[in-house]
């Protein structure tokens, strides 16, 4: 089976979560073949839950000063600092080839692209339900989904390397005192591909692993396209009239 | 009378809840960082609370019989985290 793969390299916060809408309703009426896409983020960006406060999780005054910009997700689940990793996003129609029905068991079925992935670098990790994989029992990766049209949109982040005391700078947390607990607590808890390997990897390597381990994982192979002039118009829309907007990033 | 509450829900994970409330619930936002598919059912939960009695019997019945419904699938939030967050807001102190 031929799935496109997207290379979209970096955008910002508000531009990446309307390629992968634009994507989704696209997939979804027809228009495009499934999809794969792996990209970035400039500036950094924090992303937020489906369900998330802005104003509760994020210190909007931190990220104003370290530019880093601030986005609603339209999938649930936590705040997530987005900076050097790589962002997938999977676009695949809920009956498509051997997806499973149930959330759980899809969530494992595309992080399984991301092990091969992580192990075609030398890390052995595993998925960690519901949402989570773990390198050497730390987590390496996190992964949101939504199910709309149809589709499932599943996207999630591979960590390159991880600045937790920006991260915890940028991010709320109850007291200073608390801030230098959770930092500690995260170190144990949290891993990225630099912390494990000695040798340097780039933003590409990762992206040709992870696109070689969900073309091995998913037995499919990937051709490699652009965004549709459709999906670009309308991704420009949306992160105009949406995700770049007061309404949507404040909306709860 | 405006509360804030933050509970951990049974299912593990944080929620946020926000209630305005007198004898009846006027306003309440459900945060957090759960999952609920499809989305949209958690704008219905919080239409079915508001304007209703604010007591534990009324509500508890409301979000059991929102959990039982078909085709609402839920990760990280049920209702007993979510009946704890609420009675936590009723039995609490005016935050102003």
């Amino acid at each position: 089976m031929t799935v496109r793969l997207l290379l979209t390299g970096y955008s910002t916060a508000a531009r990446n979560m309307a390629i992968d809408e634009s994507v989704l309703h696209h997939v979804a009426s027809g228009d495009s073949p499934p999809t794969f896409r792996l990209y970035g983020w400039k500036p950094p960006a924090v992303s937020i839950g489906y369900f998330q406060s802005l104003a509760e999780e994020v210190d909007l005054d931190a990220c104003d000063e370290l530019g880093v910009e601030v986005v609603r997700r339209i999938t649930g689940g936590g705040a997530v600092f987005h900076d050097d990793e790589v962002t997938y996003s999977a676009v695949i129609p809920e009956d498509w080839g051997s997806v499973p029905d149930s959330i759980p068991e899809s969530y494992e079925y595309i992080c399984g692209g991301i092990l091969k992935g992580l192990g075609g670098l030398g890390i052995d990790a595993r998925f960690q339900g519901l949402n989570d994989i773990a390198a050497g029992g730390k987590k390496i990766s996190g992964n949101a989904q939504t199910r709309r049209k149809g589709m499932i949109l599943q996207h999630g982040t591979i960590l390159i390397s991880i600045d937790l005391e920006k991260m915890f700078t940028l991010l709320k947390v109850p007291s200073e005192k608390t801030r230098k607990k959770l930092i500690d607590s995260a170190k144990d808890r949290v891993t990225s591909i630099n912390d494990i390997l000695t040798s340097h990897v780039s933003f590409e390597d990762v992206v040709s692993a992870l696109a070689g381990g969900f073309e091995r994982s998913l037995g499919v192979e990937f051709e490699r396209s652009e965004l549709s002039e459709n999906e670009l118009s309308m991704a420009d829309k949306v992160a105009g009239e949406k995700y770049g907007t007061e309404d949507w990033n404040h909306m709860r | 009378m405006k509360k804030k509450v933050l509970v951990e829900d049974p299912k593990g994970k944080f929620l946020k809840i926000y209630m305005d409330f007198d004898e009846t619930i006027n306003e309440i936002v459900i945060t957090g960082d759960f999952f609920a598919h499809p989305e949209k059912a958690i704008d219905e939960l919080q239409e079915n609370l508001t304007g209703v009695k604010a007591e534990s019997g009324e509500i508890k019945r409301i979000l059991e019989d929102f959990f039982k419904k078909k085709g609402v699938r839920m990760y990280g939030i049920s209702s007993e985290g979510l009946y704890k967050g609420i009675m936590e807001c009723l039995e609490g102190e005016d935050d102003g």
